[in-house]
């Protein structure tokens, strides 16, 4: 942390327009941590939803401009799927990408991954004084490898989400039954089959809530976003809060 | 009897159908998990889990660039060892071939052990309209074809039955007494009754799991002792197998059959693993027929993409892993193997107009990629597909013009940030339902609160200029 | 025999284009050494259903019990293998080599010998070479498996190696079955019920 790191801020669409919240606590974090941030008002979406619905030219479009946009600099994005959809699926897309391309991607990080990973910075001298539930958002894991997978036999390791949590002052971490679950989101399946996904919805909820957990934390807020609108309709379970929004409070 | 030939999959609204009961939901999902949290246990106690598995993905590999060269040794050493080989390139081949021989034998019952290749094939259906009774041993698999009905699971084939259907089934075929639903009184009268059958069989069908080329001994697995005892008692044989079921050796075998039964049930190998090569020589008489097919798998081998799936060794681990399966049930993909690797395998099968919903039944959260005892990627194969389905125009119209506006919006920041703006203003009339396409958001959930600026917004105002902000999470009025 | 040019049809169907790059077999895979121990066999043995029996206070005594553990009036056959394992105890008859072996229907307890064991899985080994009365291991109803105490391999790679040695080295094996365990079924609601088709009762003793 001596020198100073130029981060460049990737908001995902939907978080820029519905959940700034999340992106303004990500900015205070990476300050914190030390890193000058900077951004650019010209980003817009990664091309995820038409990538992930087979409009693999659509995608491109957005993929050309996102990687034009950041090329070549270090990118911290706080989600899971929209890294993973930069740096892992951008090669899906039949575009064509130069080594600057390629070094974009690669240069594109999730926030947990970046701070303890890239930064090495563990404690955020963040106070939390709850009880919190992780979420492991599916793409982060199985994708980035965000922690270990329940299906592998890997050697034990902790996440970044978990190490960053585990140093915030008065936080309870709790690890519900079935730990990686999916939440059931999936973007457009989360309404082409609304009622298969809220019932996963429904059920990561209930596990969620063991161990009394007053809230449900993550690196995805989609996934987030998903869950806190099942619990708000059933009207129980632990409020979904964003992992950056917890590392933000003091 | 028996099932009708396979229909086009309608996963939205089958799964729909099954979700409406939320109790067996609940309960299907749990006995699924169970089985996940049994394959978990068991592979934790194999050091080389991972390493197994690169290995028979690697053997796998090997297998499905080799199949002519393994396909010639295999069946010159299984002839030398007194199989009658027949060769069917098409399902209808598999019926006729089958057929032919239990007439020419004068074979009026056969009993069947669990192959889902046949099933795929629909031959019972076409031996029962021959007038040859088949009777499937698989207690799963007897269960099914007593209610007429495929199976949901290709390894638990009645999974999505509960303890009374399957009691009150038993009591209307085979007797047992009124309300009796305990599983061990229903598995010992099923074992009464199809111990008679396997004594008064002649003919005995099985699958295959692995062809073993440098031997010509094919290899079947069962837990129950149905394809021993659908075997070592009738006088007729007659194997079944895909033409990918070929491996090299009986060692590699080993690795697979180490897989198999932990990633299927937990089970550290299936109780029975039997290795047979040609007729019986106790049994003068005793004739084995394998018939070798394909049945639309050259279509999948011809799929640059896809062709890796011809790997799967149907342990159905991804089906019991997968999320969206467990809640929707076997049913609803119409297709006789469900579940992820169903998803990825219909559309080179069946054809993509007849499979283009199955590849959208997924969220991609990658949890059977990492179960695959042979390493198929299948998250990203369902992905692949997609795009597929959407160059071949099998994605709606709706949401392929959706995704195309929206791309050509989000490429104009000034757009998507007006459209941001216009959104947030009306969004809280929308709480709690919204029209138009994604009414399916709030169907179940509610809409989180419209932020009063977008992040653009603040960091055009204050963003940019601010130190460390502290954060503030009271805004929620959940 | 398959005619030649309905395989090179099919075969067709199968073959890469020519300049494809094709994957080579990755070799044998050994994989770890795993102990060769009776109390690992035994945690497996227990884990898949079956028991493990001590011959003790002797191999006859011990085998001689089991046989009279039995609901009267089972038949208790002991295949030609095992035959001469059994000198001393009464109340058994040898398999007869029989083209119907339908007969071993009303059979209760099968007194077989293994060739091997292994002790990652439980799994026994039986083949056409051990046990050409293969029916007779499905259709009794209890099973007693005798197995050469020092016939036992660690893990089962090693086991099945040894095996595909044989089935390829021109051994005429017609069959070869790796049991382990009392057949089971968990096809209703998930409930594990020991004794599907096969035995519902296994027993391994080391001898």
């Amino acid at each position: 942390m001596t020198t100073p790191m130029d981060v460049h801020l990737f908001v995902p669409c939907y978080l820029d327009q519905v959940h700034p919240e999340v992106a303004m606590a990500t900015v205070t974090v990476l300050r914190r941590a030390g890193c000058t941030v900077h951004y650019s008002d010209q980003q817009t979406c990664c091309g995820q939803p038409m990538a992930n619905t087979g409009c693999a030219d659509d995608a491109a479009v957005l993929a050309r401009r996102h990687l034009d946009l950041f090329a070549g600099k270090t990118t911290v994005c706080p989600s899971g799927s929209c890294t993973s959809m930069v740096s892992h699926h951008y090669h899906d897309l039949g575009m064509r990408l130069s080594a600057t391309d390629e070094k974009t991607m690669h240069r594109t990080f999730e926030l947990s991954d970046f701070l303890v990973n890239v930064l090495g910075v563990t404690d955020l001298k963040a106070r939390f004084p709850h009880k919190v539930s992780l979420h492991q958002s599916c793409h982060g894991l199985r994708e980035l490898g965000l922690g270990v997978m329940s299906e592998r036999r890997d050697p034990p390791k902790l996440g970044p989400a978990e190490t960053l949590l585990a140093n915030v002052d008065g936080l309870t971490l709790v690890v519900p039954e079935r730990r990686d679950e999916c939440c059931g989101f999936g973007g457009t399946f989360a309404v082409a089959e609304a009622d298969l996904s809220a019932r996963m919805g429904h059920d990561r909820c209930d596990q969620l809530s063991q161990g009394d957990a007053e809230y449900m934390t993550g690196n995805d807020q989609s996934c987030l976003m998903h869950l806190d609108g099942i619990r708000k309709r059933r009207g129980k379970g632990p409020k979904a809060i964003h992992l950056a929004e917890i590392l933000a409070c003091q | 009897m028996s099932v009708s030939a396979p229909r086009t999959p309608q996963f939205h609204i089958d799964s729909e159908k099954f979700l409406a009961d939320k109790e067996r939901v609940g309960w299907h999902d749990g006995a699924l998990w169970h089985l996940r949290y049994k394959r978990d246990l068991a592979s934790q106690l194999v050091p080389d889990w991972e390493k197994l598995r690169d290995q028979a993905a690697a053997i796998k590999a090997h297998v499905i660039d080799h199949i002519p060269e393994l396909l010639s040794q295999f069946i010159k050493n299984a002839e030398a060892a007194g199989w009658i080989v027949h060769l069917a390139p098409e399902a209808d081949d598999l019926k006729r071939i089958v057929l032919d021989v239990l007439k020419k034998n004068g074979v009026t019952k056969a009993v069947k052990s669990k192959s889902m290749l046949t099933e795929e094939c629909g031959l019972n259906h076409h031996l029962e309209a021959n007038g040859i009774e088949v009777v499937d041993t698989d207690l799963g698999e007897r269960i099914v074809q007593l209610r007429h009905e495929p199976p949901s699971h290709i390894v638990v084939p009645a999974i999505h039955l509960k303890r009374g259907e399957i009691g009150e089934l038993f009591h209307e075929h085979l007797g047992t007494a009124k309300g009796e639903d305990d599983p061990l009184r229903l598995t010992r009268a099923a074992r009464a009754d199809l111990r008679k059958r396997f004594i008064g069989a002649q003919a005995g069908l099985t699958g295959v799991n692995w062809a073993i080329a440098d031997s010509g001994a094919i290899m079947v697995c069962t837990n129950e002792g149905n394809a021993d005892l659908g075997t070592a008692l009738q006088p007729i044989h007659i194997a079944c197998m895909g033409v990918e079921k070929l491996i090299p050796t009986a060692a590699d075998a080993g690795v697979f059959l180490r897989l198999l039964a932990r990633s299927a049930t937990g089970q550290p190998i299936t109780t029975y693993s039997t290795h047979i090569r040609g007729p019986d020589p106790t049994r003068p008489g005793h004739q084995a027929h394998l018939v070798i097919v394909d049945a639309g798998r050259h279509r999948l081998f011809a799929d640059d993409e896809h062709r890796r799936a011809l790997s799967c060794i149907r342990c159905g681990a991804c089906l019991n892993t997968c999320p969206v399966y467990r809640r929707a049930s076997g049913h609803a993909y119409g297709t006789t193997v469900p579940g992820p690797i169903g998803a990825v395998l219909a559309p080179a099968m069946i054809g993509t107009a007849k499979a283009k919903e199955l590849p959208f039944a997924s969220t991609l959260c990658g949890s059977c990629t990492n179960v695959c005892p042979v390493k198929i990627d299948l998250h990203d194969q369902l992905l692949s597909w997609r795009r597929r389905l959407a160059r071949e125009g099998h994605v709606p119209f709706s949401k392929r013009f959706a995704m195309k506006i929206g791309a050509q919006a989000l490429s104009y920041p000034w757009l998507f940030a007006l459209g941001g703006k216009i959104a947030r203003t009306f969004w809280g009339l929308a709480r709690k339902g919204i029209p138009g396409p994604h009414a399916g958001w709030t169907k179940h959930r509610d809409l989180p609160p419209a932020p009063k600026q977008s992040f653009r917004g603040w960091w055009k105002s204050d963003g940019q200029n601010l130190g460390n902000t502290t954060n503030k999470k009271d805004q929620d009025h959940g | 025999m398959v005619d030649g040019a309905a395989l090179a049809a099919f075969s067709m169907r199968f073959q890469r284009p020519v300049g494809s790059v094709l994957k080579a077999h990755p070799g044998v895979y050994v994989g770890p050494e795993l102990p060769a121990s009776w109390e690992v066999f035994a945690t497996s043995l227990k884990s898949v259903g079956g028991i493990l029996m001590n011959a003790q206070p002797s191999q006859a005594q011990a085998i001689q019990a089991i046989i009279d553990m039995g609901r009267a009036p089972g038949r208790v056959v002991a295949s030609a293998s095992a035959a001469p394992l059994l000198t001393g105890v009464s109340g058994w008859e040898t398999a007869r080599a029989t083209t119907t072996p339908q007969e071993w229907e009303d059979v209760d307890l099968a007194i077989i010998r293994a060739e091997s064991a292994c002790a990652e899985n439980a799994a026994l080994l039986v083949t056409s070479s051990s046990l050409p009365e293969r029916a007779l291991a499905f259709l009794a109803q209890r099973i007693l498996v005798l197995v050469p105490r020092n016939r036992l391999i660690g893990g089962f790679m090693a086991a099945q190696a040894e095996l595909a040695q044989r089935l390829a080295g021109g051994e005429a094996l017609h069959h070869a079955t790796w049991m382990s365990g009392p057949s089971k079924t968990a096809d209703i609601e998930q409930t594990l019920v020991i004794g599907a088709h096969g035995v519902c009762a296994l027993a391994v003793m080391p001898i």
